[in-house]
C-alpha cells in the first residue's frame, strides 16, 4: 500500500492558475476548503515564458501558452527563505511543483529544492506541460530515460511524497502512471492541458494547452483507466472541474483528491462550493 | 507610465484586494456595440486603474475594465465582443467586481492630451476632468447623437473613422503637448505609438490591453514584451510608455 496525502479537504489548487499564492490577497478567499495549494512550476533556470498572446477563451474551453514563466529555483529559494510564502504555509498545505528542460535539470532542480522540502506536503513534478519546447511533455517521449529519471528522483528524495503530473499525450496515461508507481512514486496528477490551437479576436494564432470545462470527460476517463490499472496509487484528478458534480464524478471513478485549476479565474468561490460538496459526498 | 519592477519579480503583495457588488445606475448607448455603465456605489481608485468584472457562467474569466467617472458616478465603458461583455451590459443583477487593480497613471506634467476609443471613454472622461486636459474620442462609427450631445464640451473633440484618427495623429505631432495618452484597441495604440514615436519631447503612454486570466499577477497570461524584458499588464501596468513596448511583428 502506498502512502496517502492527508488533507483537511481533498481539494487541491492546481499548479499554474494559482501562481505563487497571489489569490491569498483576495478578500474572502475560501481557505477553509483548500486542502493544498500547488505553486506554479519552478524550473532550474529562470523562464521568461512565451511571447504574447498567451491566453484566450471560448465557450467551454480556453487555451494558454504561458510557457512556465517562473523565477528559477535560486530566486524562488531566496523568496522562500525571506519568508514571503509563510502566510501560505500558515493557511494550508503547500505542494511544490518542479520542472526542467532535460534529464539533468530535473535532477539539479531536485537537489536545489531538497533543503526546503520540509516545508512542503508533497512535490509534484511537471512531466506534461505542452507549452515549452524542451522538458515538460517532451521528457516522457523516451520512456527508458524517463523511468531512470523517476528512479533517480525517488533515490534523491526517499521520504518525500512524490507526485508525477501526467498528460494524455505520448502514450496511454495508465502506462505512464504504472511507471511512476514502479519507481516508488506515491501519486499522479491526471491530467494536464492538452495541445491545442485557437485564433483570438485579433486573428492571432495561439498554440498552447487546452483547458476548461470541456476537458472533464477526458480527465474522468484518464482517472478511470489509471485507477483500474493501479488500485493503490494516490490520484489527483485535474481537468475541467468547474461544478460540484464534476468533482463528485471524478471521486466516483477513483480520484483521491480533486484539483481546481482555471475555474478560479471565473470565481475563486468555486473552491467553497466544490470543497463543501466534496465533504458532504465523502460523509455519505 | 513607467513601472516599478519587472514582472518576473514575483514577491507577494500583502494588501487585500477587495470585492464589491455594484448596482447599475445607468447604461448609456455610445455606439452600436459600446455602452457606458454608471454605478450607484463607488470604489476608491486612482486614475488609470482597472477592475475585473465577474460574468458568472457567461465566460471562463472575469473581464478587465479601466475605471473612470461620468457625471460624478463610478463608470466603465464596455464594448460587446462576446457573451461575457454582453452579460455585463444586459444584466440587471448587481455586478461582482474585484479591484481596483494595477498602477495609477502619474503624468510627467499637466501638459498632456488623451485619445480614447469609445470602449475606453469612461477612463478618458475621467482623465480629462482629473488632469484638466483635452480629450479626443476616436470612433470607427458615429457616436449616438444623445451621447455625443451629453459629453460635448470645449475639452472633448470627436473624430470618426480611420481617417479621422490618422488626421488627429498628424495634428498631434505638431501640438505642444509633453505627452499623449492613448487607449483603445491594440491596433489603435500601436498606430498611435508609431505615428508619434519620432516626435522630440513627446511621450506616448498607452493603457495596454492583453487578455487576462486573473488580473492579480498569478497566471502570467497578460505578458507584454518591453525593452526591459517581460512585464505584465496587471502588475506592472496597465499603463506603459509606448517607447518601452516591443511589438511582435
Amino acid at each position: 500500500m502506498l502512502s496517502r496525502l492527508e488533507l483537511k479537504v481533498p481539494l487541491i489548487i492546481a499548479s499554474g492558475p494559482g501562481g505563487f499564492g497571489e489569490y491569498a490577497k483576495i478578500d474572502g478567499f475560501p481557505w477553509e476548503y483548500v486542502g493544498a495549494y500547488t505553486l506554479k512550476t519552478v524550473t532550474y533556470n529562470q523562464k521568461y515564458g512565451n511571447v504574447p498572446p498567451r491566453m484566450y477563451t471560448r465557450d467551454g474551453y480556453m487555451i494558454n501558452r504561458i510557457g512556465l514563466e517562473n523565477p528559477g529555483i535560486e530566486k524562488f529559494s531566496s523568496t522562500l527563505e525571506n519568508g514571503e510564502y509563510d502566510h501560505l504555509f500558515e493557511k494550508t498545505k503547500v505542494i511544490l511543483s518542479l520542472g526542467g528542460d532535460d534529464y539533468q535539470e530535473y535532477i539539479e532542480v531536485t537537489k536545489k529544492a531538497k533543503p526546503y522540502l520540509g516545508k512542503f506536503a508533497a512535490v509534484e513534478y511537471n512531466f506534461s506541460c505542452p507549452n515549452v519546447s524542451k522538458g515538460g511533455l517532451s521528457i516522457v517521449t523516451d520512456m527508458t530515460e524517463w523511468q531512470n529519471l523517476l528512479l533517480e528522483i525517488r533515490k534523491e528524495l526517499p521520504d518525500t511524497f512524490l507526485i508525477a503530473k501526467l498528460g494524455i499525450e505520448g502514450g496511454f496515461i495508465e502506462n505512464f502512471a504504472e511507471k511512476a508507481a514502479q519507481a516508488g512514486w506515491d501519486g499522479v496528477t491526471v491530467i494536464n492541458t492538452i495541445r491545442g490551437l485557437m485564433f483570438n479576436d485579433n486573428r492571432e494564432m495561439l498554440l498552447g494547452g487546452l483547458s476548461g470545462p470541456n476537458l472533464l470527460p477526458i480527465a474522468a476517463r484518464a482517472v478511470y483507466e489509471v485507477r483500474k490499472k493501479l488500485p493503490d496509487i494516490y490520484i489527483v484528478a485535474s481537468g475541467g472541474v468547474y461544478r460540484e458534480e464534476d468533482a463528485e464524478q471524478l471521486l466516483k471513478v477513483g480520484a483521491d483528491a480533486v484539483s481546481i485549476g482555471s475555474a478560479i479565474f471565473q470565481d475563486e468561490q468555486v473552491i467553497f462550493r466544490i470543497g463543501k460538496h466534496i465533504l458532504e459526498y465523502l460523509k455519505k | 507610465m513607467g513601472s516599478g519592477c519587472i514582472g518576473m519579480e514575483h514577491s507577494l503583495i500583502t494588501e487585500t484586494i477587495k470585492k464589491h457588488l455594484l448596482t447599475k445606475k445607468e447604461c448609456v448607448d455610445i455606439t452600436e456595440d459600446t455602452f457606458l455603465i454608471t454605478f450607484n456605489e463607488s470604489i476608491d481608485f486612482l486614475t488609470g486603474q482597472f477592475v475585473m468584472v465577474s460574468v458568472g457562467s457567461h465566460g471562463l474569466t472575469r473581464k478587465p475594465f479601466t475605471i473612470g467617472k461620468f457625471g460624478g458616478d463610478l463608470a466603465i465603458s464596455v464594448k460587446i465582443i462576446g457573451d461575457g461583455s454582453r452579460y455585463i451590459v444586459e444584466t440587471d443583477t448587481p455586478l461582482e467586481v474585484v479591484g481596483p487593480l494595477g498602477n495609477p497613471f502619474i503624468p510627467p506634467s499637466s501638459n498632456g492630451v488623451a485619445v480614447v476609443a469609445p470602449s475606453c471613454i469612461a477612463e478618458g472622461i475621467h482623465l480629462t476632468e482629473h488632469f484638466d486636459i483635452p480629450l479626443h474620442v476616436c470612433s470607427k462609427t458615429p457616436l449616438k447623437r444623445e451621447f455625443a450631445e451629453a459629453v460635448s464640451n470645449d475639452k472633448i473633440e470627436l473624430h470618426i473613422g480611420d481617417d479621422g484618427y490618422l488626421q488627429l495623429l498628424a495634428k498631434l505631432k505638431y501640438e505642444k503637448h509633453d505627452w499623449v495618452f492613448i487607449t483603445g484597441s491594440k491596433m489603435m495604440e500601436k498606430i498611435g505609438i508609431k505615428a508619434l514615436a519620432d516626435v522630440p519631447g513627446k511621450v506616448v503612454y498607452v493603457s495596454y490591453n492583453e487578455y487576462m486570466g486573473c488580473g492579480i499577477g498569478a497566471c502570467k497570461s497578460c505578458a507584454v514584451i518591453t525593452k526591459d524584458g517581460v512585464k505584465h499588464v496587471c502588475g506592472d501596468g496597465p499603463i506603459f510608455r509606448g517607447d518601452e513596448i516591443c511589438f511582435q511583428d
